[in-house]
C-alpha cells in the first residue's frame, strides 16, 4: 500500500511538473483531427499529415470448368499512406506501404508503393517525381479502393504500366477544360532501376467537360449535375517493358495508347475504355482490349448493381480473353467502408483454363 | 364516486388544452429569420392560440431536422437536392414564401467609395487568389476610386447554410475554377477564410474586422448599416442590391412544378445576380389535422397579407404568377 501511494505521489508530481513547463503554450498551436483519416497540420495549414489505413479483405472461389475448384482468403491491399504538405501547401507528398498478402504480391511483407513529391506551381504547371503510377490508363489512376468490383478487369492487366519511378509534368489549361501529363520514367516497374539508357515516356490528356473532375469509380456521391470526361494516353517504352504487357515479351520496345470516357449522374455511371499496344522490335504484335462496365444505385449512396464486360484481342497466337461479370455493392460509408460481391463468366482467365465462373467477396475499409 | 372523479379529471384536462396555445415548432435559415420573427409575431397577435416556435439553426439544420420527422416545418435558402429528395422518410412540399439577396458585405473605411466586383473576381478573392483590396482585377473594375493596398479577410459560413448554397451556386456558374476547386453546397471546403456562425455571425465578423469581405442576406447588411459592393451581371451591368433588382432575378425564370430553382446569375438587364427564393419545407401529409390546419392557414396569410411586411425588411416580395401557382400547392397540403 505504502509503495502505491508513493508510485501515485510520483505520478501526480509528473503530471504537476509537465503541465507547467515554460515554453509549450509559445509553441504555434496545430491542429488534430479526424476525418477520413487522422490529420495533423500546423497553425498556418502549410504543414499537414493525413494518415490511412487500408485494408481490402477478400474470399475467392474459382470453379475453372476444367480443373478443381478453389477458395481462399487474401488481403488483396493492405496499405499504410501518408499524404500532406509541406512547407507549403503548394507541396504535396505522398507516401504508401503496401502489405497486401496476395499470389502475385508480396506475403505480409512491406513494399514501397508510391513516394513522391509534387509541386504546384500554379494550376497550370505542377512537377511530380519520385514514384508513383504512370499516368496512363484511367482504371489504374483509380484508387484500388475506389473501384466498383472487387478489382479492374482482366483486361487491364494487359495493358497496366502500374507504378514506376520518375518524373511528371502537369497542370490544367484552358479554363479547366483540358488536363496533361508529360512524363518520363524507367520502364521497369515499381521499385526497379533501369540498367541502360532507354526511358518510358508518355503523354496523357484528360478532358473534363461537364462537371468536376474525380477519379473514382461507381456514382455514390449522387452526381445532382451530370459529369462526363473523357481521356487519351500515349506512352513509348524505349525501355522495354521488365512487366509484361498482353503477349509482348519483356524487354521489347511497345507502344501503348488509350482511350477512356466516364459519365455519372444521380446514382448511375457507365465507363468505358479502349487499350492498344504494339511492338517495334522483333515480332510484329498487336494487343487490343477493352473494358465497358455500368452501375445503378438501388438506394442512392449505399446499394449499387454493376455489371462489366471486358475482353482481349492478343497478337502472338495467345488466346483472346473475356469477362463477363455482375457485382452488387453496399456501401456503409462511401468508398471509405463498403461490401462488394461480383460474379464473373471468364474465357481463359489467367490460370483459370478456357473456361471458369468466379465469385469474390470483399470489404474495404479506410481509416 | 368514481364516476365523480372521471367526471372532474376530464373537466380539468380540457380547461388545460383549452388554455394552451397549439405549439407549432420549425428551425431552418437564418437568412429570413427577420421576417419569419416578424410574421410569427404579427400572426399570433391574429391568433393567440397558436404559438411558433423558430430555431435559426441555419438551412443545413432546417433540412436534417424536417428529414427526420423532428420539427413541425423546415426553412431553407436552398431547396432539397435531388437526393434529399429520395432520402426523404415522408413527402415534403417547397413553399417559397419572399426573395432576398446574398450581398458581398465589406468592412474598409480606406475604399473611396461604392465597390464595384464581378463574378470571378469575387470566386478568386474567395480562393485567395486575390490577396489585396488593390489587386488589379479589383482596380480594373473601379477604376475611378481609390483602393488600399492591405490585405483582405475573408468571412465565410462555418455552418451548413442555405446562403452559403446560393452563394456557392452563383460563384460556380460563373468560374469554372471555382466549380472544379470548390463547387456547390451548404458547407464546402473554404479555400481561406475564417469561419463564422448563421448571417448573424458573419454580419458581426465583418462588422469588426476591418479589411473584411463576407457573404450575407441584404437586410443583414442594411440593419447594421455595412456597405456592400455592386456586381456585375449577366448582361455586363454593374447592379446594386435592391428590392428591385432582386425581383427582377425572378421575372426571367420559369417556376419548375416543385419550386425547386435557382435564381442565380440570371439574365435580366437590371437583375441582381445572387438573388434567391427562401423556401419554407411543409410535410404534404400533416400527422396532426389541427396543426395542419394552422400551418396551411398560416402559409395563406404569408403568402398573401405577409408580403406587404417583407420589403421594410429589404425582402422581395413574391411575383403575383408564383402567388397563384401557390394557392392550388396549398390545397394539396392535407
Amino acid at each position: 500500500m505504502r509503495r502505491l501511494q508513493q508510485i501515485l505521489g510520483v505520478f501526480v508530481w509528473g503530471v504537476v511538473l509537465f503541465s507547467s513547463v515554460p515554453g509549450v503554450a509559445d509553441e504555434p498551436e496545430g491542429r488534430v483531427f479526424y476525418k477520413d483519416g487522422l490529420h495533423v497540420s500546423s497553425a498556418d495549414e502549410n504543414n499537414v499529415l493525413i494518415l490511412n489505413g487500408r485494408l481490402q479483405s477478400r474470399f475467392t472461389y474459382n470453379a475453372p470448368n476444367q480443373a478443381a475448384d478453389s477458395a481462399q482468403f487474401t488481403i488483396n491491399r493492405g496499405e499504410l499512406r501518408f499524404d500532406g504538405t509541406v512547407f507549403s501547401k503548394k507541396l504535396i507528398y505522398g507516401f504508401e506501404f503496401g502489405f497486401a498478402t496476395r499470389p502475385g504480391a508480396t506475403t505480409g511483407t512491406g513494399i514501397l508503393n508510391d513516394f513522391y513529391m509534387d509541386w504546384f506551381a500554379s494550376d497550370a504547371v505542377g512537377i511530380k517525381f519520385g514514384q508513383f503510377k504512370v499516368p496512363f490508363l484511367y482504371a489504374e489512376l483509380v484508387s484500388g479502393m475506389k473501384q466498383q468490383f472487387p478489382d479492374r478487369s482482366l483486361a487491364h492487366d494487359d495493358f497496366t504500366m502500374g507504378r514506376d519511378l520518375g518524373v511528371s509534368l502537369h497542370g490544367v489549361l484552358f479554363n479547366y477544360y483540358l488536363a496533361y501529363n508529360v512524363f518520363a520514367m524507367n520502364g521497369d516497374g515499381a521499385n526497379n532501376f533501369n540498367s541502360n539508357k532507354g526511358l518510358l515516356a508518355g503523354i496523357r490528356f484528360d478532358l473534363p467537360l461537364l462537371g468536376d473532375y474525380k477519379f473514382t469509380e461507381s456514382d455514390v456521391d449522387y452526381s445532382e449535375e451530370p459529369q462526363f470526361l473523357t481521356g487519351l494516353a500515349y506512352v513509348y517504352n524505349q525501355r522495354g517493358s521488365a512487366i509484361q504487357n498482353g503477349s509482348i515479351p519483356a524487354s521489347i520496345k511497345t507502344s501503348h495508347a488509350t482511350l477512356d470516357a466516364i459519365f455519372r449522374s444521380h446514382g448511375f455511371s457507365l465507363q468505358g475504355a479502349g487499350m492498344f499496344s504494339r511492338t517495334h522490335q522483333g515480332a510484329a504484335i498487336k494487343n487490343w482490349g477493352y473494358n465497358l462496365q455500368s452501375g445503378y444505385f438501388l438506394i442512392p449512396k449505399h446499394l449499387e448493381v454493376a455489371g462489366r464486360f471486358a475482353g482481349t484481342v492478343l497478337g502472338n497466337a495467345v488466346a483472346d480473353q473475356k469477362e463477363y461479370g455482375g457485382a452488387i455493392n453496399y456501401y456503409f460509408n462511401k468508398h471509405m467502408l463498403k461490401l462488394q460481391t461480383d460474379y464473373a463468366y471468364l474465357k481463359n482467365g489467367p490460370g483459370l483454363g478456357a473456361t471458369a465462373h468466379r465469385i469474390r467477396t470483399q470489404l474495404t475499409v479506410v481509416f | 364516486m368514481k364516476k365523480w372523479i372521471a367526471a372532474l379529471a376530464l373537466l380539468f384536462s380540457a380547461n388545460a388544452v383549452a388554455g394552451e396555445a397549439l405549439l407549432i415548432n420549425g428551425a431552418g435559415a437564418t437568412f429570413p429569420y427577420p421576417l419569419y420573427s416578424k410574421w410569427f409575431y404579427e400572426y399570433q397577435k391574429l391568433h393567440p392560440e397558436l404559438k411558433f416556435n423558430y430555431q435559426s439553426i441555419g438551412s443545413g439544420g432546417g433540412i436534417k431536422q424536417i428529414t427526420e420527422q423532428t420539427v413541425d416545418f423546415g426553412a431553407s435558402d436552398a431547396p432539397l437536392s435531388d437526393y434529399e429528395m429520395t432520402n426523404l422518410k415522408a413527402p415534403i412540399v417547397h413553399i417559397p414564401t419572399v426573395l432576398g439577396g446574398v450581398v458581398l458585405a465589406y468592412n474598409n473605411p480606406e475604399i473611396g467609395g461604392a465597390l464595384k466586383l464581378s463574378g470571378s473576381v469575387i470566386a478568386d478573392i474567395f480562393m485567395g487568389t486575390v490577396k489585396k483590396w488593390n489587386d488589379p482585377k479589383i482596380a480594373a473594375l473601379n477604376p475611378v476610386i481609390t483602393l488600399p493596398n492591405s490585405a483582405i479577410l475573408v468571412v465565410h459560413r462555418s455552418d451548413g447554410s442555405g446562403t452559403t448554397y446560393v452563394f456557392t451556386d452563383y460563384l460556380t456558374k460563373v468560374s469554372r475554377a471555382w466549380k472544379m476547386k470548390v463547387g456547390t453546397n451548404k458547407s464546402v471546403s473554404w479555400p481561406v477564410g475564417l469561419g463564422a456562425k448563421g448571417n448573424e455571425g458573419v454580419t458581426g465578423l465583418v462588422k469588426e474586422m476591418p479589411g473584411s469581405i463576407g457573404y450575407i442576406e441584404l437586410g443583414y447588411a442594411m440593419q447594421n448599416k455595412i456597405p456592400v459592393a455592386s456586381l456585375q451581371n449577366k448582361s455586363g451591368n454593374f447592379v446594386a442590391p435592391s428590392i428591385e433588382s432582386i425581383s427582377a432575378a425572378a421575372a426571367g425564370t420559369s417556376m419548375p412544378a416543385d419550386y425547386r430553382v435557382s435564381l442565380t446569375d440570371p439574365s435580366g438587364v437590371q437583375a441582381y445576380p445572387i438573388s434567391s427564393f427562401t423556401y419554407l419545407l411543409i410535410y404534404k401529409n400533416q400527422a396532426d389535422p389541427m396543426k395542419g390546419k394552422a400551418l396551411t392557414d398560416f402559409l395563406k396569410w404569408a403568402i398573401h397579407d405577409g408580403q406587404k411586411m417583407a420589403a421594410p425588411l429589404y425582402y422581395s416580395p413574391l411575383p403575383a404568377s408564383v402567388i397563384g401557382k401557390l394557392d392550388k400547392t396549398i390545397l394539396e397540403i392535407r
